[in-house]
């Protein structure tokens, strides 16, 4: 993790009970900020095993494409990647919970058939070829090359979509990745881009 | 919160009851206790309490179970109607109505998005904030073109009750003085970004009829010395009001009037009530109380008082009174003109254009500001209407930077892409249409012949289209956004037009199904509110309302309030009512 980061979020999370406090006083600031009991019974959290059993959506197979998937459109760089965030068990999951069938169907289509493209490109499965043939493969889905159809292609750009809703909406994605103010202390109409480098990972609405 | 507060079951007649606790039942109540009236406001549903259950305020989009996306199986059961309106996501569902619970019916071929939240501080707490006076060209405008009836009062009649409310609200804004939109008692207005100031400075010039203003809104920019004795403090620009806002930053019941009616010692609260129907006693022509059932074991009970405000929402009130039957008026209570459930109205929210602004690439913002620019009517008078269409319409402003949210659909993959979405690329700027609706005796709510919801009150059927009026509107709206956009060199300009999506209701603006008048032959309320049938029961919301007008109506609700409030006391203590 990258630490200048780490810091800066959660300066962020304590200015904002810090001001809630300065300026609330007596308010029991831990009945703003504990999780609703209900919704976090149910809620997803990040898993370290997601690719070691069947998700919801997906069989064990389609989740470990899916992870390898994550691992290339999103790698690690100064941040982690989308598969170490698992963002490979949040697909199975948001899929599962907040989107059509036909939208399923989409997903684990195309999933497969990055697989069988992989097979007849490289006689291998997706999950053993090599990092740059990953992503070979998925620059030639993405303009229709190396078996691909236009149909692939749409249902990829509907996955891909999800998986960098799925990355920066993390703590680690919204936070490091992106800049992040809980409580912007106001609005400020003019300030210089170069010095903050990223965009704002805060948005109200998502 | 003084437990002391809430009550159910009571014998005691009150000087007044307030059924409702949104924007403008907040405000009878204030008014009707700092004028030492024992008052009960009555809510339908759950208490909310300040601060206490604002349950998602302060979390990140990843402490939510779907990343703020609300549950397919949930929607589907209890939220299908309610998913529609902007402002529903995971983190502020629990402030919208249950679907399944709130039941309505529409006419064969029509549709309408009834948006509810039945809680104490009801609508206000999911406001847009948007906080506008009506000007003079507003209230003439039915008597000017000869659609609907005339409005019975004027701005001058206003004036003051809207500097009264405008004081406790707070609204930011900008002292911009145009003839369409009176400016209000303002706290400094938000900032502008570099690019919108430069759109407008452009578009000043080409259309000088035409100004845009930064939005004004009820945000706390400079909280005064009222508002911090309120408890209130500095707008934080999260743009996450929706959620509830422990600063009390924006308006709302709970922030606002709610510890003004309580400090005074005079406000009950009688929450979980969901009101049947008013009890009438026609000896004296008097509106005695009301029928009560609960909201959680569905057993009645009687409020009583000696005043009645009506203030539940203008399709809540308007079907209370609906169902409110007796010898002398089995068509509704105070409806001896027959046109109450008649003339409802909301505004039109679509059409508009959305463009690319060139430039200010090392230009960023700070915060979420939780307005917008807006451009106030520029068609508000019959010799500036367009040849096809009558009235015309505001557009707001949208702005920004790109992101994630955008790239993501864009081709990519790898440590490059991964790079690019990190960052903000080009601005934006969209204009985007409000509407007014034509009032139209043909857009008809009335009680379901058989059907009933399981209070056993008669659910509401709804009748309601745009005309022709507000197609073309729109058509226009959308070329003349685009037109504005292409001058101030926007590029990738694009117009859309939504109106054969949405039904009305989505606006949120819904109004006038028991209007004003003069003439108690067509009209349910007088200027003050009251009703011409029965002297001690008034109306205060959005029911009120003569036209749609084009500026979004909550501040005219709160002024309308308090002036009725005002009118109804001085007539009780003249022993008229």
């Amino acid at each position: 993790m990258n630490n200048k980061h780490e810091s800066a979020y959660h300066n962020s999370k304590r200015q904002f009970l810090r001001g809630l406090t300065a300026i609330m006083g007596s308010v029991a600031i831990s009945q703003l900020t504990s999780t609703n009991a209900l919704a976090s019974a149910f809620k997803y959290e990040a898993q370290a095993n997601s690719t070691l059993k069947n998700g919801k959506l997906f069989s064990q197979l389609e989740m470990q494409i899916l992870h390898d998937i994550c691992a290339v459109v999103l790698p690690a760089t100064d941040t982690p990647s989308a598969a170490e965030l698992d963002v490979h068990g949040f697909l199975d999951h948001q899929l599962s919970a907040c989107h059509s069938q036909e939208q399923q169907a989409h997903a684990k289509n195309i999933v497969n058939t990055i697989n069988q493209q992989s097979n007849a490109n490289f006689s291998q499965p997706f999950t053993t070829i090599t990092a740059d043939q990953q992503t070979a493969l998925l620059v030639a889905l993405e303009s229709q090359k190396l078996g691909f159809n236009l149909e692939n292609k749409e249902q990829f750009k509907e996955l891909k979509a999800l998986l960098i809703f799925g990355y920066f909406t993390t703590e680690v994605g919204a936070t490091q990745a992106l800049n992040y103010q809980a409580v912007p202390g106001g609005f400020k109409g003019s300030v210089s881009y170069s010095s903050l480098k990223k965009a704002w990972g805060s948005l109200a609405y998502y | 919160m003084d437990k002391d507060l809430y009550i159910n079951e009571s014998n005691e007649e009150y000087d007044a009851l307030v059924i409702g606790s949104g924007i403008s039942g907040g405000w009878a109540a204030k008014e009707l206790c700092e004028r030492g009236l024992k008052t009960l406001m009555i809510e339908r549903g759950r208490v909310v309490e300040h601060q206490k259950d604002y349950i998602d305020e302060g979390k990140g989009p990843w402490e939510f179970a779907n990343r703020m996306k609300v549950d397919n199986l949930l929607v589907e059961e209890q939220y299908k109607i309610q998913k529609k309106c902007y402002a529903f996501h995971d983190a502020t569902k629990q402030f919208f109505g249950n679907d399944k619970d709130l039941p309505y019916s529409t006419e064969k071929g029509t549709d309408f998005s009834w948006i509810r939240a039945n809680q104490l501080g009801g609508k206000s707490l999911i406001w847009h904030r948007q906080s506008y006076r009506f000007s003079d060209n507003e209230f003439n405008i039915n008597k000017a073109d000869g659609i609907g009836i005339d409005w019975p009062l004027r701005y001058k009649d206003l004036e003051h009750w809207y500097s009264h409310v405008e004081k406790h609200v707070g609204i930011s804004g900008n002292y911009d003085n145009l003839p369409q939109l009176p400016d209000s008692v303002f706290l400094p207005p938000f900032e502008w970004t570099k690019p919108e100031f430069d759109i407008k400075n452009k578009l000043a010039k080409l259309y000088p009829q035409r100004p845009m203003i930064m939005g004004r809104a009820a945000h706390l920019t400079k909280p005064s010395e009222l508002h911090i004795s309120q408890g209130r403090v500095q707008c934080q620009s999260r743009n996450e009001c929706q959620k509830g806002c422990s600063f009390g930053a924006y308006f709302s019941t709970q922030s606002s009037t709610l510890p003004a009616a309580a400090k005074t010692g005079n406000l009950h609260i009688a929450p979980n009530s969901v009101v049947h129907s008013l009890i009438y006693d026609e000896k004296t022509n008097r509106v005695k109380g009301v029928k009560v059932i609960d909201n959680d074991n569905l057993t009645t009970r009687e409020y009583f008082a000696k005043v009645v405000f009506v203030c539940a929402s203008t399709l809540g009130s308007t079907q209370i009174m609906l169902n409110s039957i007796s010898k002398k008026f089995p068509q509704g209570i105070a409806n001896s003109s027959g046109v109450l459930g008649h003339y409802l109205m909301d505004h039109v929210y679509n059409a508009g254009a959305t463009g690319i602004v060139e430039g200010y690439e090392d230009e960023y913002y700070s915060g979420r500001r939780p307005t917008e620019a807006y451009m106030p009517n520029f068609q508000f008078k019959p010799s500036l209407y367009k040849k096809n269409y009558k009235r015309g319409y505001a557009l707001a402003g949208g702005f920004g930077r790109k992101d994630w949210r955008d790239a993501r659909f864009e081709t990519g993959i790898g440590a490059a892409y991964k790079q690019q979405l990190t960052q903000a690329s080009s601005w934006h700027f969209g204009l985007h249409a409000q509407g007014e609706m034509l009032p139209r005796f043909e857009n008809q709510v009335s009680l379901h012949k058989t059907k009933k919801d399981k209070w056993g009150i008669p659910q509401l059927h709804i009748n309601c289209q745009w005309s022709d009026n507000e197609v073309l509107m729109m058509e226009d709206a959308a070329q003349t956004a685009k037109e504005m956009l292409l001058k101030a060199d926007l590029k990738d300009v694009k117009s859309y037009t939504s109106i054969d999506k949405n039904a009305p209701g989505l606006a949120i603006h819904e109004v006038g199904t028991a209007r004003m008048g003069k003439d108690p032959a067509e009209s349910v309320l007088n200027a003050y509110n009251q009703t011409h049938d029965i002297p001690n029961l008034f109306v205060t919301d959005g029911s009120s309302f003569c036209s749609s007008g084009v500026a979004n109506p909550s501040l005219t609700f709160m002024a309308l309030t308090v002036r009725a409030v005002d009118y109804a006391v001085k007539e009780m203590n003249n022993k008229r009512i």
